[in-house]
């Protein structure tokens, strides 16, 4: 049996809810979407940097970033649907 | 349910404001107001002050905005108003005192994203120029006074680069009016009432 991943289940989750509707219309979450693309291509560039070479400054909580953009992208994902 | 944030420089007052907009709103409209305030008081393991604990606060914000959205927005009775203590935007004068920045091409996408996108969410856009209710927070002459004279200068510049959103100068009002917080309210809820009848002010 495949195993839901955490993203999927957050995605369900939210999309078992209403949606409200909102004023300012899907632009401003199309801009973020895009933005949130350049994040992960830093946050995989410093995943992949060799560990000496890892800048403290990106490296240092960088788990806890990509929660955040997992997060917003589930949230922003199920909003565009 | 509409959202009004509030942009300024630490210890302009923008928490007090927003709590104080908050009550008379409640009192004086019967309007159902939250205020959303500051991610780190909540978040105290991102003090360390680094370019990702900045990029966080920008994420956390957006998602937090969004998710207290989705809760009020099921609701079909009352006047929802949201209040932000800050705005995504409050995070790039910090960044500018990191030097050299690790990720430049970052920056500059996350600050067009919020200027272009994120800040279009907002209703009104109430600005913080000056503190509110006190004259100087810092030592004259102090590193930390020079920083956030420095910080004030970066959020005015930012400010001019702010487009399709109504930006109200909250000092011009507290220095031209005797009841500011009053007159404040007025114009948020002049603006509610606008657009629940679908009109853009």
């Amino acid at each position: 049996m495949v195993k839901e991943s955490k993203s999927q289940s957050k995605r369900k989750a939210i999309q078992q809810e209403d949606k409200p509707e909102y004023s300012y219309g899907v632009e401003p979450l199309k801009e973020v979407v895009a933005a949130m693309e350049e994040v992960k291509r830093a946050v995989r560039l410093v995943d992949s940097a060799n560990a000496e070479n890892k800048p403290i400054d990106l490296y240092k909580n960088l788990n806890v970033l990509k929660d955040r953009v997992d997060t917003l992208e589930t949230l922003i994902s199920t909003l565009l649907n | 349910m509409k959202k009004y944030g509030i942009i300024g420089a630490e210890r302009t007052g923008k928490t007090t404001l927003a709590y104080e907009l908050a009550a008379f709103m409640n009192k004086k409209y019967d309007a159902s107001v939250h205020v959303l305030s500051e991610t780190l008081l909540r978040n105290p393991q991102l003090k360390l002050f680094n370019e990702t604990n900045q990029y966080i606060f920008l994420f956390d914000q957006i998602i937090r905005e969004l998710e207290l959205e989705r809760s009020l927005g099921k609701r079909e009775i009352g006047r929802e108003i949201i209040i932000t203590d800050r705005t995504p935007l409050d995070i790039f004068p910090y960044l500018c005192e990191i030097v050299p920045l690790k990720n430049p091409i970052l920056f500059y996408t996350a600050k067009e994203m919020v200027l272009k996108g994120w800040l279009q969410t907002f209703n009104i856009l109430l600005y913080l120029e000056e503190p509110l209710y006190e004259e100087r927070p810092f030592e004259r002459g102090s590193d930390r006074d020079h920083l956030w004279y420095q910080r004030r200068i970066i959020f005015k510049e930012l400010i001019k680069e702010i487009s399709n959103v109504d930006i109200i100068n909250v000092n011009a009002i507290f220095n031209n009016y005797e009841y500011p917080i009053a007159h404040l309210s007025n114009l948020i809820y002049d603006n509610y009432i606008g657009e629940k009848d679908g009109k853009r002010k």
